[in-house]
């Protein structure tokens, strides 16, 4: 007899991750056996001290890097060793970044910015355009599409980050320090906003921060040290 | 498939979102390509028309009326004999026969069909021309690159035919065939014997036939004073043949008989001036600098290419990040470097051609134009240049090739870990 929680299979599902670097012929093990499962539509906050791998785990969860030793299943599906190019397509189609820094592309323009994810999706050149203008819509910057990132606040060059994030309706966002970069004020209302989204879309959340009152707003938060899981609390968020 | 063309499209886009907010290093890169491109245009130009000139490639001259180019590389490249052309009534021509000491002979004549210009279309249709001397002997002079004035059976007019403005007719192998194709079926007595054609609506009677030398859509010969009597109001010409080491001399004095004539020599003289083996050295050298150029802003592109991807490595690692494949960074960066050479490379064909075409119109054609009803233009060598097009962005490709590596190389996890340490 099994339980219904046995039959839901969780979105991310990682077990024995082990993550490590070579410094020149040093080995740096960054990531000791994390095992961790994020279920689907969850807002979850990573939090630790810096070195800690919360930044390497946001990369493995994100297969922007592989582990070393371990298991990565995303929606059961094992794919923590497949090669660049599938890679790429999942990390297009299931995950949105949001970087600390944006990290726009400056030579675009922000509706550009936002319409490179449906690029690389293979997007139909006409279903580009509108399904940008709504993301950007969504972030409350339809005005300020045609603005360069050098024309735009911090904060408004974060929703568009998230917007781009959006855009490609991603099962998961994943953010890196989203108010790393910006005052308590634009912080907060970028926290506003990512909670909104994962309330209204129901997509999933996964923030890595230093700021406990950020972590907060969380449905859970992961503790990481040392390279391990050192808590894992989930709590009703505030806000 | 349509999937290939719109990944093609996504990649050019994307380049092209990069080159239009283009950095200094970018304009230079293609300034670069610009100026190759502009002097090994020009040579390609100069050597095609030089090609052309020598009647190898007569075809890549284009609406030539009159005169033909191709009778003039003779007199400019082997020297022998020294034709020179002149727009003429008849009796002009007639009374240079009368005056001009230093001419060998002179021909008079007049031409219908050929290269004609109608309803801004120019085509094609069968060359009939007459041709006269002094010495009352027809010459068979080449005409249109395609008769060799050989005989191949009949004979040519005779003295009573010349006077009396009979209507025989001596055709090319060219038209011979177009007409019928398979003679030795029809013929009974002798080749093309009792065959007849119509020019214009009068009869002409076939008396024989010269060997052609190549394509074309044929011609034929009718005597002078037919063409006279029936086609007066077609093209006439003269053609001047110059005894040996009296080639200025005689130009001159056509030149002070026509003076005296029209009253305005500026109107009645055209020499058509060869490329000259200093002038083709000049154009070479250049062609050589322009390829020396090119070469150079083909290592500026690379070098472009390359210090850009250095720059915007981070740009490229939040692309992979984004979902893009090591294989499409690749491809964004290469299409960058042969957009850049694609560009300059059609800037700088446009710009050398007009450069060679006015110097051509300068050289070559001014004194044409001053001539009524003569007009002459040169047309673009497009396989050449269309070649040369590839090969630039073949060569922008290759010079991308560095820094595509680069940028393709670029590692998404590292953007991350960057910002912790922010």
């Amino acid at each position: 007899m099994t339980t219904t929680e046995e039959w839901v299979t969780p979105l991310i599902r990682l077990k024995d991750i082990k993550k490590t670097y070579l410094m020149g012929k040093v080995p740096v093990p960054a990531l000791r056996g994390v095992d961790l499962e994020i279920a689907d539509g969850e807002m979850m906050a990573i939090m630790g001290p810096s070195g800690s791998g919360k930044t390497t785990l946001l990369n493995i969860v994100g297969l922007l890097d592989a582990p070393s030793v371990g298991s990565y299943k995303l929606q059961g599906d094992e794919v923590g060793k497949l090669p660049d190019r599938r890679r790429s397509q999942l990390r297009n189609k299931h995950f949105g970044f949001v970087f600390q820094v944006y990290n726009l592309l400056p030579r675009l323009t922000a509706l550009e910015n936002v319409m490179i994810p449906l690029i690389y999706g293979g997007v139909k050149k006409n279903d580009r355009r509108p399904r940008a203008e709504g993301a950007m819509e969504a972030v409350g910057l339809k005005d300020r599409m045609r603005h360069r990132p050098s024309e735009l606040s911090g904060g408004e060059q974060q929703r568009v980050a998230i917007a781009r994030a959006l855009v490609n309706e991603p099962a998961v966002i994943l953010a890196d320090e989203p108010t790393g970069n910006l005052d308590s004020k634009s912080g907060e209302a970028i926290i506003d906003l990512v909670q909104q989204l994962h309330r209204d879309r129901k997509v999933t959340v996964v923030m890595v921060t230093h700021n406990a009152a950020i972590a907060d707003r969380a449905e859970r938060t992961v503790e990481l040290r040392d390279g391990y899981v050192a808590g894992d609390e989930a709590e009703e968020p505030t806000g | 498939m349509s999937r290939v063309v719109q990944a093609f499209c996504d990649i050019t886009a994307e380049a092209w979102w990069e080159l239009k907010r283009a950095r200094l290093r970018t304009y230079l890169a293609l300034l670069g390509i610009v100026l190759g491109a502009i002097g090994l245009t020009v040579l390609i130009c100069t050597l095609h028309l030089e090609n052309a000139l020598r009647g190898e490639q007569d075809t890549n001259i284009i609406d030539i009326r009159m005169p033909r180019l191709e009778d003039y590389d003779r007199a400019i490249f082997r020297r022998k004999p020294r034709l020179e052309r002149y727009e003429l009534t008849p009796e002009d021509g007639e009374a240079i026969e009368r005056e001009c000491a230093h001419a060998d002979h002179v021909i008079i004549g007049g031409v219908l069909g050929g290269a004609d210009f109608k309803g801004k279309k120019w085509h094609k249709a069968p060359l009939v021309s007459t041709n006269i001397t002094r010495t009352d002997l027809i010459r068979f002079l080449p005409y249109g690159g395609a008769s060799s004035g050989e005989l191949v059976w009949g004979r040519i007019f005779r003295p009573a035919e010349m006077e009396s403005g009979a209507r025989v007719v001596v055709i090319d192998q060219n038209m011979s065939i177009g007409l019928w194709p398979k003679p030795q079926r029809t013929l009974g007595n002798g080749w093309l014997g009792s065959r007849s054609i119509h020019i214009n609506g009068w009869r002409f009677e076939v008396i024989g036939v010269l060997r052609s030398r190549g394509g074309g859509s044929g011609g034929a010969i009718i005597p002078y004073t037919s063409m006279h009597e029936l086609f007066w109001d077609s093209y006439w010409h003269l053609t001047a043949v110059a005894k040996r080491g009296y080639r200025k001399a005689t130009a001159r004095e056509i030149d002070d008989i026509l003076f005296r004539r029209l009253g305005d020599p500026g109107c009645s003289y055209v020499v058509l001036p060869g490329i000259s083996y200093e002038e083709l050295k000049l154009y070479t050298f250049f062609g050589i600098v322009g390829v020396l150029t090119l070469f150079s802003a083909g290592a500026g592109v690379s070098n472009k290419s390359y210090i850009d991807a250095l720059e915007r490595v981070q740009q490229f690692a939040v692309r992979r990040a984004l979902g893009a494949t090591k294989q499409r960074i690749y491809a964004v960066v290469l299409m960058e470097s042969a957009l850049i050479c694609a560009f300059g490379c059609i800037y700088g064909q446009i710009i050398g051609w007009m450069i060679f075409a006015s110097f051509s119109a300068w050289k070559w054609i001014a004194a044409e134009i001053r001539t009524p009803g003569v007009w002459a233009s040169y047309a673009i060598p497009a396989l050449p240049l269309g070649a040369m097009f590839l090969f630039v962005i073949a060569f922008g490709i290759v010079g991308g090739l560095q820094g595509a590596a680069v940028a393709a190389k670029a590692n998404p996890a590292e953007v991350l870990a960057r910002e912790e340490a922010v």
